[in-house]
């Protein structure tokens, strides 16, 4: 009977922490193959990249801790990039009669207004009418994925990738923080770690943070208690929608372009890296830590597979099967606490 | 007090056929899945995942495009991480060629000696002659 129990829980272990195994599995391979790939190089670009989709991760966690989810997220991300490179640029395509780039911070404020606006949207969508926030999200996605079409074909630009941005902003975004050797270390990775101890502040220090685990873990209980759920709905959202909006002003310097595909199932990375990160679809779960974790995981993996020059449209394949994996991971944690 | 408010209210919603759709932990309380199965789910997946990733490191490699935008085209080549394109140019009639770029407009310039850490496609930048 001991026996049995113990074989049970080594198993519970093996399979609860599978994803963390198969990665640290995947890393042991990459750096016997490729030594490189545990260098300086390639763990700054690691974390670059982390830094990179960390605020988007941020947003979504939000969303599933409500029990959601929010699939218009890289399509936002998208329509933010391309309206950061037709404002910020040196090429005058989308607005021909600009005769000079937009400051800074006026651009920045622009992208928070249409990230929150869309991301209030949709949680006034899932509040107000009880629809379901896959549904929603996915038309609201759509609906982006036209906005920016008409976009790019404004002007002169007739559909084609923004690029030419000035300096100044490639400079704020993708200037070095600082160098370790030779390697530098780019802005954003500051401003990713000031984003990550915003959200903390905000999920584990405010009123609203707490009452968006509350309306997480049991909706009913929540109103009951005298929380405005509607009102947490709605703010989670634009919460979210702001932090997207973010990741696009920011990748729009960080990959020097952007256009109609910009953003192409981000959401999917975003997603995964917080179901890997213990952000339970169950909802009323969820750490900033495990955010983090999740994401830098994944870009491991990812990073990993470009080491090894993995086909990139094998990756896809790759990335369906580890979501697959980690929302199969949380129901049976969710069962097992059953 | 608070408690017969809640418990009200869950008598309220008892009888309602339509659940809070935002609320996932309502279809998870629905499956009817024993954890075994379940277990043997996540090990057939993983398999899957093993299998995919065998197939991907047994067909490296990542292809560069190439766009002459004008020029004689140029075959798509297959290069692993950290190779470069090395000597490739190509030629047009009343044009020399610059060099490559990642876009069109050719302000992302490309370097020959740059290495390749992904599936890229090139774009030719010509000057007139």
């Amino acid at each position: 009977m001991e026996k049995k129990f113990d074989k049970k829980k080594i198993l519970d272990l093996l399979l609860n922490n599978a994803m963390y195994i198969i990665i640290a599995l995947l890393v042991v391979y990459v750096a016997i193959k490729r030594p490189k790939f545990l260098g300086i190089a390639s763990i700054i670009n690691i974390i670059s990249l982390t830094a990179s989709k960390l605020p988007m991760a941020l947003g979504i966690a939000g969303c599933i801790v409500l029990a959601g989810t929010d699939i218009s997220a890289g399509k936002i991300v998208g329509l933010n990039a391309c309206i950061t490179a037709s404002l910020l640029t040196t090429v005058y395509k989308i607005w021909p009669n600009m005769t000079a780039p937009f400051p800074i911070p006026v651009v920045l404020l622009i992208v928070l207004c249409v990230g929150g606006l869309i991301g209030l949207f949709n949680g006034f969508c899932v509040a107000q009418f009880d629809l379901h926030p896959y549904i929603v999200t996915l038309s609201t996605q759509l609906i982006i994925y036209g906005i920016i079409l008409i976009y790019m074909m404004l002007g002169t630009n007739n559909g084609m990738a923004l690029s030419g941005m000035t300096e100044e902003y490639k400079q704020l975004i993708t200037g070095p923080l600082f160098n370790i050797g030779t390697v530098r270390v780019p802005r954003y990775v500051f401003y990713a770690l000031c984003f990550v101890g915003l959200m903390w502040v905000i999920w584990n220090k405010t009123t609203f943070g707490k009452n968006m685990f509350a309306v997480g873990s049991n909706k009913v209980a929540a109103e009951v208690s005298g929380v405005n759920v509607k009102k947490t709905i709605m703010m989670v959202f634009t919460l979210a929608g702001m932090m997207y909006a973010i990741t696009g002003f920011i990748d729009a310097a960080r990959v020097g372009s952007a256009n109609a595909t910009t953003g192409l199932n981000y959401e999917s990375d975003a997603i995964s890296a917080c179901v890997i990160g213990g952000v339970s679809f169950v909802g009323g779960t969820g750490k900033i830590s495990g955010v983090i974790i999740g994401v830098l995981l994944l870009q491991v993996i990812f990073a990993g597979l470009n080491f090894l020059s993995v086909n990139a449209n094998l990756i896809y394949i790759v990335k369906g099967l580890i979501i697959l994996i980690a929302c199969a991971i949380d129901m049976r944690k969710y069962l097992t606490k059953k | 007090m608070q408690d017969n408010k809640l418990n009200k209210k869950q008598e309220e919603t008892k009888g309602e056929t339509n659940v809070s759709p935002l609320s996932l932990q309502n279809i998870y309380s629905r499956i009817n899945i024993s954890v075994k199965t379940l277990d043997r789910i996540i090990l057939i997946l993983i398999l899957g995942l093993v299998v995919v990733l065998i197939i991907g490191l047994n067909n490296r490699g990542f292809i560069v495009e190439f766009d002459c935008q004008g020029g004689t085209s140029i075959e798509p080549i297959k290069k692993m991480y950290g190779e470069t394109i090395g000597d490739i140019t190509t030629s047009r009639q009343g044009y020399k060629f610059d060099s490559w770029a990642l876009d069109q407009a050719c302000t992302n310039k490309w370097s020959n000696d740059s290495e390749i850490t992904n599936s890229i496609k090139l774009y030719a930048c010509w000057i007139e002659e």
